[in-house]
């Protein structure tokens, strides 16, 4: 299953670009059946395909994320932090898309960061996603480490003289 | 989330933890809630201030409406006497910092400021870390490419 999200933010871009043909019937090609759309603000809608080339589900919010990340095969996510480090912390083959009509893109940095590390696939704008898919679903993935806050309890414990932790 | 999970293992026993948010910010209170219920008992450590400027406010008020949040702050500091002030970002942490920096000075009290930047900054700071980091005792940063190009920041690794 794909999971597709955008955190609380409007992608229309990104949602209209999953809701095509050529991204649809990509994605069958490569072996996926289910595609799961959470559209957050946005406005476009899933258009409902006769025949169906995937079988689509779609949402806008909920209050937690988990099931759709934990039962997704590939999840692709809008560049926001939360979202990002939300499927990496799940281990999910990640695509992140960036949304290059934002003022001050700092998602392109971390995007970018990210994808420098082999942690996900990337596409720098929504047309470009149909490339990356190829790459993502094919793509050895880096495990993104787990976090270890020792570093921090000690600059707590230098700071305040008292250690954080028993 | 990222100020959260910093204080994921810290004992409340050791630390006593005060939050400061805005007064318009709904979801933070509820994320507290939802993930770390044991932090939301106390809703005494929940401390409100007004924002200093709304989108689209005009420069007179937001004048008056900056100097209102700065002396609630300042109020709040003073009752709270706190050791640590742990800022991470937005334009909220400005009063607060402002009001500990003041503190500091009238009542003689050394105050860590602990500036955590964005995990979205890569290659250079925010507004906010820019501002602040010549006050910073400390100054995180989640990319080591930062640490090269500001030597104060430090690079602690993956926190979350």
């Amino acid at each position: 299953m794909i999971f597709v999200t955008v955190g609380t933010t409007s992608f229309d871009d990104l949602i209209k670009e999953v809701d095509s043909e050529s991204f649809q019937k990509q994605a069958k090609e490569l072996g996926y059946t289910r595609l799961v759309v959470q559209y957050g603000r946005g406005s476009h809608r899933m258009c409902d395909r006769e025949p169906p080339i995937l079988e689509v589900e779609s949402f806008d919010l909920k209050p937690s994320l988990e099931d759709e990340m934990s039962s997704a095969s590939l999840v692709v996510s809008h560049a926001g932090a939360g979202s990002i480090i939300e499927a990496l912390r799940q281990n999910r083959r990640l695509l992140v898309v960036v949304n290059p009509s934002l003022m001050d893109n700092h998602q392109l940095e971390l995007a970018e960061a990210m994808y420098r590390r082999g942690f996900c696939a990337m596409a720098a704008e929504p047309h470009q996603l149909p490339a990356a898919l190829a790459e993502a679903a094919k793509m050895q993935m880096q495990p993104y480490p787990p976090a270890d806050l020792r570093p921090w309890h000690k600059l707590l414990e230098e700071t305040c003289g008292v250690a954080p932790t028993g | 989330m990222e100020m959260l999970s910093l204080l994921k293992e810290v004992d409340q026993e050791r630390y006593r933890c005060d939050f400061i948010m805005a007064q318009t910010d709904s979801s933070s209170l509820k994320k507290v809630q939802a993930t770390r219920p044991d932090l939301a008992k106390d809703l005494t450590r929940f401390h409100v201030i007004p924002r200093s400027r709304e989108v689209g406010q005009s420069w007179s008020s937001s004048l008056l409406t900056t100097a209102q949040a700065f002396l609630a702050c300042l109020g709040l500091v003073w009752e709270l006497n706190p050791q640590v002030l742990l800022v991470n970002g937005p334009g909220t942490c400005f009063p607060v910092v402002a009001a500990v920096l003041l503190f500091e000075l009238i009542a003689f009290r050394r105050v860590s400021l602990i500036f955590v930047e964005s995990v979205c900054r890569v290659k250079s700071l925010s507004m906010s870390g820019k501002l602040i980091y010549p006050f910073a005792d400390a100054f995180l940063v989640h990319w080591p490419e930062l640490v090269e190009r500001y030597a104060k920041a430090q690079y602690l690794g993956i926190l979350f």
